[in-house]
């Protein structure tokens, strides 16, 4: 039989990276102000995870300004949308085995 | 905690972090019960308003017969506003209230989509109403007004509680029939302006609140 823990991703480990992946699976692109209403956690929080999942390519970063605010959005990349996907089936398969 | 829990709650937290994130979850049943009200009321003061003097209950549902901008008119249009305007503070009060007890932002992502998507055909109901009474065409106002609402319901509802797609499409029922029956459309119109937000207030507020 498979290993049903193959498909558990380290990098998904946190309840704060589990939370932004969820956010970016069901809107296209997330404010980071959106982000940090969901989830409920401080900036800087927010920020050091949201850099570790960028540096996975597991989502992608985009800066702009609206008049002379920055605005930061945050979308998943194909590939982050797939392991993500693949998370959630392993996390599924552990709690009938459980 | 064995591990089944542990898997358990985080499948549980990233789904209710997807509905937050997507749906408008301050949306109050107290606001469509207060709006429900406001409307039955506003309909009991138009009933008022109507009476010609025969005492004929019949003449004062019947908003069909032209009323050649008489003083009638313009309290009914008065009466109309005042509604609205009651209304939409009321809701939009119990509802800051709910967001404010979930802990959410009142004017997020969610609230501006599900506003936006209401507000198109709400608008362009509100204008079709207007040229109706323009034109002293009264007949099918009532007709008009519950059709468009329900099409706005209608259109919000994928943003917010699925409960208010039902809702919607009651109000066009509704509407449809007060266009077809136009001699008793003031029935039509407390029955979906006020009974049917009483009942869907109560089905949210027990569901949600």
């Amino acid at each position: 039989m498979e290993n049903p823990i193959s498909d558990i991703n380290k990098v998904f480990e946190s309840r704060v990276r589990l939370g932004i992946m969820s956010v970016l699976m069901v809107n296209d692109w997330a404010e980071f102000i959106l982000l940090k209403e969901v989830l409920e956690v401080t900036d800087g929080n927010l920020a050091s995870h949201l850099k570790s999942l960028e540096e996975n390519n597991l989502i992608e970063v985009k800066k702009q300004f609206v008049g002379r605010k920055p605005r930061t959005t945050y979308r998943a990349t194909e590939g982050g949308k797939v392991l993500f996907k693949k998370h959630l089936q392993a996390l599924e398969r552990l709690m009938i085995n459980a | 905690m064995n591990s089944g829990q542990s898997q358990n709650n985080d499948l549980r937290e990233i789904k209710s972090m997807m509905e937050k994130s997507t749906r408008f979850l301050s949306l109050s049943g107290l606001s469509s019960i207060s709006a429900g009200i406001i409307a039955l009321l506003g309909a009991v003061a138009g009933f008022l308003i109507m009476d010609d003097g025969s005492g004929e209950f019949i003449d004062r549902v019947n908003l069909e017969s032209p009323f050649n901008y008489d003083i009638r008119f313009w309290y009914l249009l008065a009466d109309a506003l005042l509604v609205l305007l009651l209304a939409s503070a009321f809701g939009f009060y119990f509802s800051w209230r709910k967001a404010k007890r979930l802990n959410l932002a009142f004017w997020n992502h969610t609230a501006r989509r599900t506003i936006y998507f209401f507000a198109v055909p709400m608008i362009v109901g509100g204008m079709f109403t207007i040229i109706l009474l323009v034109r002293n065409d009264v007949t099918l106002v009532a007709s008009s007004m519950l059709v468009f609402y329900g099409l706005s319901l209608f259109c919000a509802s994928k943003y917010t509680f699925g409960e208010i797609r039902y809702m919607g499409l009651s109000e066009i029922l509704l509407g449809i029939l007060a266009g077809i029956f136009t001699s008793c459309s003031l029935i039509f119109w407390a029955l979906g302006f006020g009974i049917l937000h009483v009942i869907y207030g109560i089905i949210l507020y027990k569901k949600y609140a």
